[in-house]
């Protein structure tokens, strides 16, 4: 890197222009903790439920339990894990989680979904024979194993973004250390200002989402970028 | 005038792979049409005119529905495909109402959608103006209008 127009600053001016890089760092590395986390936390989702599903199909399949149970637990554990995933979500996965209202069908309107799938129209499930019953709700507990395919390709998408981010992010901070008078020194300002962008965006999403309310993913992204900002910024200058 | 078509149906012509969607042949009267969906199941198939169609497509998924509406010019293939849903939402595609010049239904948000097809295509800024909960890929020209009355609900209810 050219560093002939760095030399041209005097003492403060460099200092400022250490502290922008280091608020820049602080939101690039908040920006591919979100692409890190909230992708990792859909893979998890996507092979829970399927787990869960496969579980109480191989159960229900051997006679363990009815197939009417295996449907009722399927039902309650995919939306206790759907929960659990929105709660662990960053600031900003849980708002974009949270930008509607959900109109899900309850497992009554699932299993006549179902049934209307497997037998047509005209069928009432009360009417089906047991196996043809046992049919559609091995169909409800399949499907609680399903996720959005498209969600997961695109969050595929954005954990590979989140690698860049994280590559870039750590190339800058070697190439800062690298630079460095004392290397040590600058080592430890670096893992602060990672540490200060992640928490500071953590910090400024939920702060932002407190104030804008729930499904807010803009003004949450927003709190964020302010966030991880302002903590890379502060604790820049700290080091100075 | 917009008209309910019952003829309309899917076949699968190449599989979903962890990284691709699936592609499905939209059938008309049983006849291949050339034209591909990326998902399997026609909730609701809808005439504009003589040679383009509104399809209503969800992925049997229904624990985390997301709601496609494509429209199909049948010279052409698909002009422009609006997803409505995302990550950990889910819906139910009900109430339909079939209008001169529009469709009307429920799906997400406690509110109710209305998809008009302008006479003319028109342009508009990427992430603004369409109601919440809804995206369509960029591009210089669009198809669909979608409306939401009331302003979708979010996740309490607040709009």
């Amino acid at each position: 890197m050219d560093t002939a127009l760095l030399a041209s600053l005097d003492g403060e001016g460099k200092k400022k222009l250490e502290r922008a890089i280091a608020t820049l760092q602080g939101d690039v590395n908040a920006a591919s903790g979100v692409l890190y986390v909230d992708p990792k936390l859909r893979l998890e989702y996507s092979r829970r439920i399927k787990a869960m599903s496969d579980d109480l199909y191989a159960k229900a399949s051997r006679g363990i339990i009815s197939w009417e149970k295996a449907a009722e637990e399927a039902n309650q554990t995919r939306n206790l894990l759907m929960e659990l995933i929105r709660y662990r979500s960053t600031p900003v996965g849980k708002a974009l989680a949270q930008k509607m209202k959900a109109q899900g069908k309850t497992l009554n309107e699932l299993i006549a979904y179902k049934t209307k799938a497997l037998y047509g129209d005209k069928v009432n499930f009360n009417n089906l024979s047991v196996s043809q019953k046992n049919a559609v709700y091995s169909a409800v507990v399949q499907s609680a194993g399903k996720s959005n395919h498209e969600v997961n390709i695109k969050m595929q998408r954005l954990s590979g973004a989140g690698r860049g981010l994280i590559f870039l992010s750590l190339a800058v901070a070697v190439y800062q250390i690298y630079e460095a008078e004392d290397r040590v020194l600058e080592t430890q300002r670096q893992l602060a200002i990672s540490s200060a962008g992640i928490a500071g965006a953590w910090g400024g999403g939920a702060l932002a989402g407190l104030m804008c309310g729930p499904g807010a993913p803009v003004c949450v992204v927003i709190g964020a970028f302010v966030g991880g900002a302002i903590a890379a910024w502060e604790i820049s200058g700290f080091w100075d | 005038m917009f008209k309910l078509l019952d003829n309309v149906t899917l076949q699968l012509r190449e599989e979903p792979t962890p990284t691709s969607m699936g592609k499905y042949e939209v059938l008309i009267a049983g006849k291949g049409t050339g034209i591909m969906v990326p998902v399997q199941v026609i909730e609701a198939a809808v005439q504009v005119d003589d040679k383009r169609l509104l399809l209503f497509l969800t992925d049997d998924v229904p624990y985390e529905e997301a709601l496609k509406i494509a429209l199909l010019d049948l010279n052409e293939g698909v002009k422009e495909i609006l997803t409505l849903g995302g990550a950990y939402l889910t819906g139910s595609f009900m109430d339909l109402n079939i209008q001169p010049n529009a469709v009307e239904f429920s799906f997400i948000g406690d509110t109710t959608w209305r998809v008009e097809i302008p006479a003319m295509p028109f342009m508009k800024l990427p992430f603004i103006g369409d109601p919440r909960g809804v995206s369509r890929p960029p591009a210089l020209k669009h198809y669909i209008k979608i409306t939401a009355s009331p302003a979708p609900a979010r996740f309490d209810g607040s709009r």
